[in-house]
């Protein structure tokens, strides 16, 4: 975490810095205090917030961390108040800042609340700190340490640094602090103070001075301390040491006796090996030469007894074997200076030493190359150095065996920290050895890519949570500087004759070296591993894949090039991977200079290109013209297939050298998987259609193949194509099964090998036997130039399969479901890249269909049926229909004969998972006629005109809308309506058509299939005259020019739309329209008059007149037009219809007459549906039906 | 295995109130439809078809907005007939064994012993049903279909009568799970409440103004309808079994049987309707229409029994089809359209 930095220091901080500053030089000389000036006053309300401080409980629980953290991310830090900056910087870790805070305050507060800190933290068990933590605590200090901080320090350290790994304490100690350790004899003193008080007793005698020193100490306790641990750790140690010479003597003195059994005398000898690496080699040395030279016997089974504890000791830990090889380096040592190590049994001896040796050099660098992760487990690297067999001891070793030491103490070199010192070594070893020579340049790689791999070790990344690809940018000079190592290294080796032969490595070590968002450049590849043209085939071959598989997964992709630190846009990168292309078809070219026959490399050409193709398509980087991008990647893919045939020509050239076993199609199966749309890294590119053409070419490659060769090669593609249907692990693509299947047998043909994907296929087929895509016209075949008109496609299909396909699901664009093993599944949407981009199967429909019908035809609108659609029978049994969409068109010009060929993907479920196969429709042969044409057919046209006169007294305004919908097509105005007769008493300004023909949706369950149109225009007429004419003019409305055509007149009444009962209405400047309908004024006279009528004819006029008005003209609903004598008549129905006539408001009974009403209905329920009274006949029940039906209406 | 014991059937034996013997049917609706109007104002209709469910043994489904009076309504009800009433608010992160329990184990014995959830229970409000999670509604319509629950391995019987009314909010669909058709069939009626009159409502708050305050311990609150409720029982479940016999003594004429079913196979039939009624709904018609005939003093149904109950009885049970949807029909009109041609 990053903190925002204190921008300002308060003014008064400022003060006290000064002030503190000043004291402080007063401090260093004291000589001068009266001349120091008085320290400035401090900020009370600072001062406050520094008090406050101290009386803070200094925790650093993960909950108060996260607290801060979020402070410190949210907020500026600087904005806080001095108390919570200073906790933020506490439990941030940040002892810097802490240091810089304690020295503003004054010293008594700083050096308070600095012990708080220390005391807080060791109350603990466990205080949450890590090594740095207490080093950086120690180094915050205000001043100098007191008596007592160092110890309390030291116990913190003591919880914080777990024993087992004070290795860690040592070694940062050894660098030394601000504070502790060093090379400062102050700071080391301080050191052995802080490490004495946490318990790091060892450790401490490395850093506290010798005894005389400490006797010179001024300070009585922390001399006295010292010196009694000094004095008890030397007491101890002299008392081990005198254990270890009375064992010593002892056991050599019974070695020595001459008297003394055989039993005894190994015993001693084992006891003796047990001590003898704790025996100094001072001691050691003149005890062994005398033994050796008089009592050769003893000194036989002094080595013996340590090789036996060698032996025993092989899997321990690495502190013992260390002890061990010392000791037995020590002891061969001795023995090649006091005997000759050629004559038995010294030889033997010193092998089995140089043995074990050798078997700790293999795990020290097995653990460097990572086959071991234990580092308790392995001596390390410089110990092997100093332990290894050399001068006397290696020259008397047989020489396989000095070989074999050569190679180990390479491979030490190789694990310890100058690792790149073994290159000359192991050059030399090359001499000796080519083959040693050859693996060691190897291990030598794999060294070197382990030490430059710039990938972030597993601990680290667990440590600080980073994610698994976390990995240090490397930079362009850290980029040129490894490229300089590697290549110098390779050279080394070339030049010796031991260039590496696992490439793999050495391609790994390159990239290795690069950085991860840069692509390769010539110079460099040709630098590490010579000139191209010169170039091994499968080390080129190697970088060249290994360039291609970065271009198309890592490159390219912008997070990369980001976290590669390069400052690429997205332009820069697109182009930095075009140049890669580029370049590495530059590459192959060159080398094909050299190897003109490498189909390998040509076959890699193609796929590279294939590659390059896609990626001009599809990339993501620059959004640009569509155009261009089919350009470059029709362009590319052209290219491509070349190469494929260069390569498939180049391999039957060397097939005549080849033997059967190692007849490889890669050529073909490169060629293959090219137009398939299957990339080199897994990506597929859907939109690539089959193209048998070059299908056959690939087979007629293979048949061209000399001899047996050509069916080897047949066969051989056949069975991986099967392995390939086979794999269950990774099983084709839905989308590509078929396709993938269809295209192998075109390249097999009848193969025996090719059966199972035979029958596949022919599964498939069948299954599209029983379904049909099929395509027609919505009427006659012959359409007009520029006429408009529908083309139906629907599957024709068996029933079963109608229920199979489900072709709803081809209607929407919810992915949907799929039933997989019974089960209902949502359906992921697909891995792969296809040049359309759909939403959904209806867009993938919508655009296969414009894609096919396009070139011939302006599509107008295109309508699908409803997900719910269902089936329509056939003329033939057992055979139905599913419409699947109207598409509505104009053919582009006459030449236009066809409704060509649209195809659909269906999708399947067989036994192998989800598979898709293209269906196509027939050729559909149409006329498009220059001449004359009848109009496409319709039927049920119902036209809606309004007169819209809401705006006619304001403005003169008065719109005619005219809507008409039809099953089928509707006509154009004219041929819909007769519009001379609105001409007549009215001009048309304008006629507006609004959006014209519309396909509301797609009637599949009438007795044609049809589409619901809708058209709508607006008559703009001109109703000034009408307004500045006298009285009221009457307007006509166009009519029908077909008597099948239904009509409905509106117009408006105030704002109210009334249905008129004729086809005119009388509007003028007095009225606000409608047929009759008075105006306000006439309203007014109206009311008038009814008022007097009212007055002469009483109140059942005025019902009358009321009911009459309210009702209108075109809705004067009488009882007798609802209430009929009942068809069926049972006692139900006459209940029923009784009840309906008591409360229909078009019934107007007397009040007498509603009781009878009610007593009759009593007596009918009571007679048809009680339990005691026999039911009435129907003569009966017709006889009351009729009596109220003639009294209501 | 936990032994078979005899299934604990929980039945409820108030003494009947009246003290001289059973009620008649008549006796008992008036007390309770009088109890109920001294609590809740209005929703005539609401207290019919809960009584209708109460002699039938079937279940309602009330669909309305909060505030309409549905808990207290319930509540005043049970309270009438002595009838074990408990509320359950249905949540989305309910699980079944809220419903119907669990089985727990006992720390002292160390045995397993069943803890019965408010399913049983005589009266069950389960409010807001179509909160709940579909398992949770599978379980507890289980329950009410079933009349019986599985704890632990054994079979529990609810107690009888069992009633549920639960109730749905129509305007939220956020977090809820609306219930499925298969599962609005169980229950015979399903109502829907509307706003109060404008006397009512009036009437409401004239009510809440007089009623003044509740003293508890040293402190007041003001009282609500519910404090209205008394405590004394209008009805026993005698009477209750009285009536429902009285129900079941109810003539159903042919004619009406012909066109109970004549009204659902048009539903059927309907190219309106994307399915129409189960059998169900034509038993759940005359059920329902013998106890509305009952309630209003008959003794036998006639076709307005029908006309009135034909929407809470057949409206949930049909689904319009999309077309008919899409030209503005309703399932309401639908209905009406097979009503009218009914008779």
């Amino acid at each position: 975490m990053k903190f925002n930095l204190p921008r300002f220091i308060p003014a008064a901080a400022a003060c006290v810095l000064t002030v503190l500053a000043t004291a402080q030089a007063q401090q260093a000389a004291p000589a001068a205090p009266a001349a120091a000036p008085a320290p400035a006053p401090v900020d009370p309300k600072l001062l406050k917030q520094w008090e406050a401080i101290a009386t803070t409980k200094f925790s650093r629980d993960p909950a108060d961390i996260f607290h801060s953290l979020e402070k410190a991310g949210t907020a500026d830090i600087s904005t806080l108040t001095a108390t919570d900056r200073f906790i933020t910087y506490f439990r941030t870790g940040d002892w810097v800042k802490i240091k810089e805070e304690l020295v503003q305050m004054p010293p008594d507060l700083s050096r308070k609340i600095y012990d708080k800190i220390i005391a807080d933290l060791a109350e603990k068990q466990k205080p949450n700190l890590r090594l740095e933590d207490v080093l950086g605590l120690a180094d915050a200090v205000p001043g100098e340490f007191t008596k007592d901080e160092p110890r309390k320090l030291g116990q913190l350290l003591g919880l914080t640094v777990p024993a087992n790994e004070s290795y860690w304490l040592a070694d940062r100690l050894s660098k030394g602090t601000a504070t502790l350790g060093g090379t400062d004899p102050a700071k080391r003193l301080l050191a052995g103070r802080v490490l004495l008080a946490g318990g790091f007793k060892d450790l401490a005698r490395v850093y506290l001075p010798p005894m005389a020193e400490v006797e010179k100490i001024e300070d009585e306790g922390l001399r006295n301390e010292l010196t009694a641990f000094l004095t008890s750790q030397r007491e101890s140690e002299a008392a081990q040491r005198g254990q270890l010479q009375k064992i010593w003597d002892e056991n050599l003195h019974v070695l020595m006796l001459a008297k003394v059994n055989e039993w005894e005398k190994t015993k001693a000898a084992t006891a003796l090996a047990k001590v003898i690496t704790q025996i100094q080699p001072t001691t050691l040395a003149p005890v062994f030469s005398d033994m050796v030279k008089n009592n050769p016997e003893a000194a036989i089974r002094l080595v013996s007894g340590l090789g036996r504890k060698v032996s025993n000791e092989a899997r321990s830990d690495a502190a013992i074997r260390t002890e061990n090889l010392k000791a037995q380096a020590t002891i061969s040592n001795l023995l090649a200076e006091n005997v000759d190590l050629n004559v038995q049994p010294w030889n033997q001896l010193v092998e089995m030493m140089a043995d074990a040796w050798t078997a700790d050099a293999e795990t020290t660098f097995a653990q460097k190359t990572g086959a071991i992760s234990d580092r308790t487990k392995v001596v390390s690297a410089e110990d092997m150095l100093a332990t290894a067999p050399a001068g006397k001891w290696l020259a008397a070793l047989p020489s396989s065996l000095r070989d074999r030491i050569d190679v180990s103490l390479s491979k030490v070199i190789l694990a310890s920290a100058n690792f790149d010192q073994a290159a000359d070594r192991i050059v030399e070893i090359g001499k000796r050895s080519p083959g040693a020579g050859v693996a060691l340049a190897e291990d030598f790689l794999s060294v070197w890519a382990k030490t430059h791999n710039p990938q972030i070790p597993e601990v680290l990344r667990k440590k600080y949570e980073l994610p698994e690809d976390a990995r240090i940018p490397v930079t362009p000079i850290m980029m040129e500087k490894n490229i300089e190592s590697l290549s110098r290294m390779m050279a080394l080796f070339r030049q010796a004759g031991i260039a590496p032969k696992d490439y793999e490595k050495v391609v790994s070590a390159f990239d290795l070296a690069y950085s991860n968002a840069e692509a390769y450049r010539t110079s460099h590849i040709e630098k590490v591993f010579g000139p191209i043209e010169k170039m091994d085939e499968s080390v080129f071959f190697l970088i060249l894949s290994r360039m291609n598989a970065n271009l198309s997964e890592r490159w390219r992709k912008m997070e990369v090039q980001r976290a590669g630190l390069t400052r690429r846009d997205e332009t820069q990168t697109l182009e930095m991977v075009r140049n890669g292309y580029k370049g590495a078809l530059s590459m192959i070219d060159g080398w094909l200079t050299g190897h003109p026959d490498g189909w390998r490399a040509l076959t890699l050409a193609g796929t590279l290109l294939t590659d390059w193709g896609d990626f001009e398509y599809f990339q993501e980087l620059v959004t640009g013209d569509a155009r261009k991008r089919m350009v470059g990647y029709k362009e590319k893919n052209l290219q491509a297939q070349e190469y494929f045939q260069r390569g498939a020509e180049a391999y039957a050239k060397e097939v005549a050298k080849l033997a059967p076993a190692d007849y490889s199609v890669d050529a073909y199966l490169g060629w293959f998987h090219g137009l398939l749309g299957i990339g080199s890294g897994g990506q597929i590119n859907l939109s690539k259609a089959m193209n048998r053409a070059a299908l056959t070419k690939i087979r007629e490659n293979m048949l061209a193949l000399p001899g047996k060769a050509a069916k080897a090669h047949l066969s051989q593609f056949a069975k991986i194509v099967n392995a390939r249907l086979a794999d269950e692990r990774d099983p084709l693509h839905e989308d590509l099964k078929y396709r993938y299947l269809a295209s192998a047998l075109v390249v097999t043909k009848d193969d025996p090998f090719t059966f199972g994907a035979q029958k596949k296929v022919e599964y498939f087929d069948e299954l599209l036997r029983e379904i049909r895509l099929q395509t027609r016209v919505d009427g006659p075949n012959t359409v007009g130039r520029d006429q408009e008109f529908g083309i139906v496609i629907s599957v024709i299909h068996t029933e079963a399969m109608g229920r199979v396909a489900q072709f709803g699901q081809y209607l929407s664009n919810d992915p949907g479901t799929v039933t997989v093993n019974g089960r209902q599944k949502r359906k992921s949407p697909p891995q792969v890249r296809k040049m359309r981009e759909a939403q959904g199967p209806r867009d993938e429909l919508e655009l296969s269909f414009t894609e096919a019908l396009s070139p011939y035809f302006d599509i107008k609108s295109m309508t699908f049926s409803s997900p719910e659609v269902k089936p329509r029978p056939t003329s033939q049994p057992g055979w139905e229909e599913t419409v699947l969409a109207y598409i509505l068109v104009k053919a582009k010009d006459a030449s236009v004969d066809k409704i060509p060929p649209v195809g659909m993907e269906l999708k399947f479920v067989d036994l192998s998972g989800p598979v898709t196969i293209p269906a196509e429709s027939a050729e559909t042969v149409i006329k498009v006629a220059t001449e004359a044409v009848p109009a496409r057919p319709v039927q049920k046209i119902e036209i809606t005109q309004t007169l819209d006169t809401r705006q006619f007294q304001i403005n003169g305004a008065l719109p005619l809308e005219i809507k008409a919908t039809a099953n089928g097509l509707v006509p154009e105005l004219d041929q819909l309506v007769d519009l001379a007769a609105l001409k007549k008493t009215v001009d048309v300004r304008n006629i507006n058509v609004h959006d014209g023909l519309q396909v509301k949706e797609i009637n599949t369950w009438g007795d044609q299939v049809a589409p619901q149109s809708e058209r709508m225009w607006t008559l703009s007429l001109n109703g000034d005259p009408i307004r500045e004419a006298e009285g009221l003019t009457e307007v006509k409305f166009p009519l029908p020019r077909a008597k099948e055509m239904t009509a409905v007149y509106q117009t408006y009444s105030d704002m109210d739309l009334r249905t008129l009962a004729e086809p005119s209405v009388k509007i003028g400047r007095t009225t606000t329209g409608g047929v009759g309908a008075p105006s306000p004024r006439s309203h007014l006279a109206l009311w008038l008059g009814i008022c007097a009528v009212l007055a002469i004819a009483g109140s059942g006029l005025i019902v009358a007149y009321a009911k009459r008005a309210t009702s209108g003209p075109e809705s004067a609903l009488r009882a007798r037009d609802v209430f009929k004598m009942p068809s069926d008549l049972d006692g139900f129905a006459v209940v029923t219809l009784l009840r309906r006539l008591g409360a229909s408001p078009l019934v107007h009974l007397q009040e007498p007459q509603r009781q009878e009403l009610q007593q009759d209905l009593q007596r009918v329920q009571r007679a048809c549906f009680g339990a005691d009274s026999g039911e009435m006949s129907e003569s009966h029940l017709r006889e009351v039906a009729e009596k109220w039906l003639r009294v209501a209406c | 295995m936990p032994t078979k014991t005899k299934s604990p059937v929980a039945t409820t034996t108030a003494p009947s109130t009246s003290g001289t013997g059973a009620q008649t049917p008549q006796q008992f609706v008036a007390g309770v439809r009088e109890r109920v109007a001294k609590v809740v104002v209005g929703q005539d209709v609401v207290v019919e078809r809960v009584m209708i469910a109460l002699l039938t043994g079937g279940h309602l489904l009330l669909q309305g907005l909060p505030g309409l009076a549905k808990t207290l309504l319930v509540n005043t009800i049970a309270k009438a007939i002595n009838l074990e009433f408990k509320r359950v608010q249905f949540t989305v992160d309910m699980l079944p064994s809220d419903i119907v329990g669990s089985e727990i184990i006992d720390q002292k014995s160390g045995d397993f012993r069943i803890h019965r959830g408010p399913v049983f229970t005589n009266l069950l409000l389960a409010d807001e049903i179509n909160r709940a999670a579909p398992k949770v509604q599978g379980a507890m319509l289980e329950a009410m279909q079933e009349r019986k629950v599985t704890i632990g391995g054994q079979n529990l019987k609810l107690p009888t009568p069992f009633l549920v009314i639960a109730t749905q909010n129509p305007v939220e669909s956020s977090g809820t799970f609306e219930l499925p058709e298969a599962q609005l069939d169980r229950f015979m009626l399903l109502h829907r409440l509307g706003y109060p009159g404008r006397d009512d409502e009036q009437m409401i708050l004239q009510r809440q103004l007089g009623m003044g305050l509740r003293h508890e311990g040293g402190g007041a609150v003001p009282r609500s309808a519910f404090d209205m409720i008394e405590d004394d029982a209008a009805a026993s479940v005698a009477d209750l079994v009285v009536a429902m016999e009285a129900v079941q003594a109810v003539h159903v004429s042919e004619v009406f049987v012909k066109h109970c079913v004549d009204l659902v196979r048009r539903t059927r039939e309907s190219k309106h309707l994307d399915f129409g009624c189960s059998p169900r709904a034509g038993l759940a018609l005359i059920n329902a229409a013998r106890a509305r005939a009952v309630i209003h003093g008959r003794d036998y149904v006639t076709p307005e029994d029908l006309f009135d109950l034909a929407e809470d009885i057949i409206l949930h049970r049909i689904r319009v089809s999309y077309e008919a949807s899409a030209a503005g029909h309703t399932g309401r009109q639908v209905l009406e359209s097979i009503l009218a041609d009914l008779g």
